[in-house]
């Protein structure tokens, strides 16, 4: 009776999910409730993670509760260790969720509600939480090995060389565009820059008084640093309207290119404990408190979606990203759908700390699951504005005009309207001086999660204080990555360095330190430099690279998946990851030779270059530009360079896995699970 | 009832183990040290060095 009704009960989850996803891609015409797309993800979710992510953890790899884990075999306690699986899973999720979840959906919103959407569910269940799941599993039956170690035993020396490189590179472009993302958000806006500013000191406090004051008292030193913080967004309100202090945080996006690569640099060079680690651990709880709260808001408030399910972009005539929905959606949401450097995090710490096999179920495929339902929601946070007032923040004034009246009739033309009178309304309502061209994807998602939480309590009053404290959260967590990202590069850079001078390679030797931050931060700042100064915001040209990029990683961990399944059953299970492989590699190939090669100025780089040189040879372009031309033009042919340096990177490893299937399958290569031995745990359950 | 208190225990572990608090007691446990500035500093150093390895996600 009980086994029917349990039968009964699946069939109506099921139901409800397709019917969920028939009402949001067939309507057409009238506003969709928010409330179907969350039940559309949740109800797919519980499906995939009850029958796909079972299958593959019982038939596929074989998971045993009677095994023992790195955890429990290389006990140390310190990195291994046997730890409560919700632990392990919130200690997973927060390191897996950055900002990528949240502003790829935003951008990719230009399509409409739909497209995205479908991606961020079907791409998540069949491949992004599979990659985690997959990868997540071969590190703990191998120590906990990282997946370059892993791509070098499975693959070969080339591969896991390569595997390293790639990482390096997405690591430049990454750390271009999310730093991009804060520039754009904070440009002019004195309230956002000062409350930014203010972190700086407040994290250097939360150092001292960690290390001097109140030594481990990380949680006590944190809600300080929270409650610093909410008091410098109230600050800053006075701030932006001093004519004092105004002036002196109304800052060009150049000066906050700056002023973020001198953050940077110095993050890099100074001693973690000051700076790096005490922001890292309050944006760690502002972030994922603030999921919370965004998950709380969307229940409460059930808003409906502005948005359509399809726009007139799908045409590949985007102003916030020129291309088509194939391949362009694909790769402007890689995070939230399938995200290759999810792969690091799940052969980092994560396989440190499962006590049981059985725990990499909910840990690797269930928090992929919920990575992917904050992209549906910032989906949702994105779709609840006005598009006319969501095409007028998030489009370049190189497409749109320069001026708003231009702008609006740009956007009204495309049948969004809106009018200057809404958008200064707006602006004033959050205490901003315009929001027009606001690109990057932060301040649209910042009007969006503020028009939610408003809508929970404090009405319009309140508008303003939502808008910064998002502002706030999203940049406050991208420079965590920013510093730390600068940081390993700059650890990657001594390592080979080390090779070639053998003092360079020492972490402690401060002329080696100094000269391999200032080469991470010269190269990563390079990039986000020449976005600043892109006429058609940066975005157009940097998220692309990086969602390639990514997509590419992703790539990269699936041949290594794929390798790792192939010799243990052989042809029997290929499809899983072959599945995901074969549509990311038609993706992201697709998308990068478009990138470099599509005769369309606004989505091939050399063709934008052609264009930029035709005019100068033919003298339209005023003498006062011409350097800056040349620029653009020399921009457009290293952005070409890097699309192709990563597409050869992959197929390097791609053909280098595939001739390692075929001889594996034909018997003459060697196809020796390279896994920890068998030792029984021994772990009792009050351990845990 | 039980079951709120259990979730607000599982909380406050969770956050805990962000914020280092629960590796620390365990380093310390491991080693049989007692608490002091110095062991934080130590301990403290030992993963910052570990974490900031390793790259970020985005």
């Amino acid at each position: 009776m009980t086994k029917i009704l349990g039968h009964l009960l699946w069939a109506a989850v099921a139901v409800l999910s397709a019917f969920c996803l028939a009402a949001i891609a067939l309507n057409r015409g009238e506003p969709v409730n928010s409330m179907w797309l969350v039940v559309a993800a949740a109800s797919t979710y519980i499906l995939g993670f009850r029958f796909y992510a079972k299958f593959i953890a019982a038939r596929v790899m074989a998971l045993n509760d009677k095994r023992a884990t790195p955890a429990e075999r290389l006990r140390n306690g310190h990195d291994f260790e046997p730890t409560n699986k919700w632990i392990v899973f919130g200690h997973h999720f927060a390191a897996i969720a950055g900002p990528g979840p949240l502003v790829g959906p935003v951008l990719a919103a230009q399509f409409g509600y739909l497209p995205g959407t479908l991606w961020i569910i079907i791409g998540a269940v069949l491949g992004g939480a599979v990659q985690d799941f997959i990868i997540l599993f071969a590190s703990m039956r191998r120590d906990g090995k990282s997946l370059g170690e892993m791509a070098r035993e499975e693959i070969g020396k080339i591969g896991g060389f390569t595997a390293l490189l790639t990482v390096l590179l997405i690591m430049i472009i990454l750390l271009a565009v999310v730093a991009l993302v804060v520039v754009n958000a904070l440009r002019g806006s004195p309230w956002a820059t000062f409350t930014i500013a203010a972190t700086m000191p407040i994290a250097v406090f939360m150092g001292l008084y960690l290390r001097y004051w109140r030594p481990g008292k990380v949680l006590e030193c944190s809600v300080i640093g929270f409650l610093l913080v909410l008091g410098s967004i109230f600050l800053g309100q006075g701030v932006a309207q001093s004519p004092t202090f105004a002036p002196w945080f109304t800052l060009s996006a150049i000066a906050l290119a700056f002023a973020i690569i001198i953050y940077g640099f110095l993050a890099s060079a100074l001693p973690v404990w000051l700076l790096l680690a005490p922001r890292d651990y309050l944006s760690t709880f502002v972030k994922l408190g603030v999921i919370l709260m965004l998950g709380v808001g969307i229940l409460f408030v059930r808003p409906e979606l502005q948005l359509p399910a399809f726009t007139r972009f799908v045409d590949g005539s985007g102003p916030i990203f020129a291309g088509k929905i194939f391949p362009f959606c694909f790769i402007t949401i890689a995070c939230g759908a399938i995200s290759g450097f999810h792969s690091l995090i799940s052969s980092g710490t994560t396989p440190k700390m499962i006590a049981r096999e059985w725990h990499a179920w909910p840990v690797g495929y269930g928090s992929m699951l919920l990575e992917s339902f904050v992209a549906i929601m910032a989906m949702i946070a994105a779709c609840v504005l006005e598009p006319g007032v969501y095409f007028a923040v998030n489009s370049p004034a190189g497409v749109v005009g320069a001026t708003p009246a231009a702008a609006v009739g740009t956007i009204s033309s495309w049948g969004f309207p809106v009018t200057v009178s809404q958008m200064e309304s707006l602006a004033r309502a959050v205490g901003e001086h315009t929001l027009f061209s606001r690109t990057g994807g932060a301040p649209s998602l910042a009007l969006g999660m503020a028009h939610i939480f408003a809508r929970s309590g404090g009405g319009d009053a309140v508008v303003g204080f939502w808008y910064h404290f998002a502002i706030m959260f999203e940049a406050l967590f991208i420079l965590t990555i920013i510093d730390a990202g600068t940081r390993v590069g700059r650890f990657m850079l001594q390592d080979l360095l080390g090779h070639v001078h053998p003092p360079l390679g020492r972490t402690s030797w401060m002329p080696g330190v100094i000269a391999t931050s200032a080469a991470v931060v010269a190269a990563w700042g390079y990039f986000l430099y020449q976005g600043v100064r892109d006429p058609l915001g940066g975005i157009n040209s940097l998220w692309p690279l990086f969602g390639i990029a990514n997509q590419l990683l992703a790539a990269i961990a699936l041949c290594v998946a794929t390798t790792i399944l192939i010799k243990m059953h052989g042809a029997k299970f290929l499809w899983i990851t072959c599945m995901p492989l074969i549509w990311l590699v038609m993706v992201t190939f697709t998308a990068a030779w478009q990138k470099m090669f599509s005769p369309i100025p606004a989505i091939g780089f050399l063709a934008q270059a052609e264009r930029l040189e035709a005019a100068l040879a033919s003298g339209a372009i005023a003498a006062a530009k011409v350097a800056e031309t040349r620029t653009l033009i020399f921009n457009a042919r290293l952005d070409a360079f890097v699309c192709g340096l990563f597409l050869a990177l992959v197929a390097t490893i791609l053909i280098d896995s595939v001739v390692s299937w075929v001889g594996i399958l034909r018997g003459t290569r060697e196809r020796e699970v390279r896994e920890a031995p068998f030792v029984p745990s021994r772990l009792r359950p009050e351990e845990i | 009832m039980s079951s709120a208190r259990n979730l607000a225990r599982l909380i406050i572990d969770l956050l805990r183990e962000l914020a280092d608090e629960a590796p620390y007691k365990r380093y310390l446990a491991a080693r049989g040290r007692c608490h002091s500035a110095e062991e934080w500093r130590r301990f403290s150093e030992q993963r910052m060095r570990a974490r900031y390895c390793r790259a970020k996600c985005c």
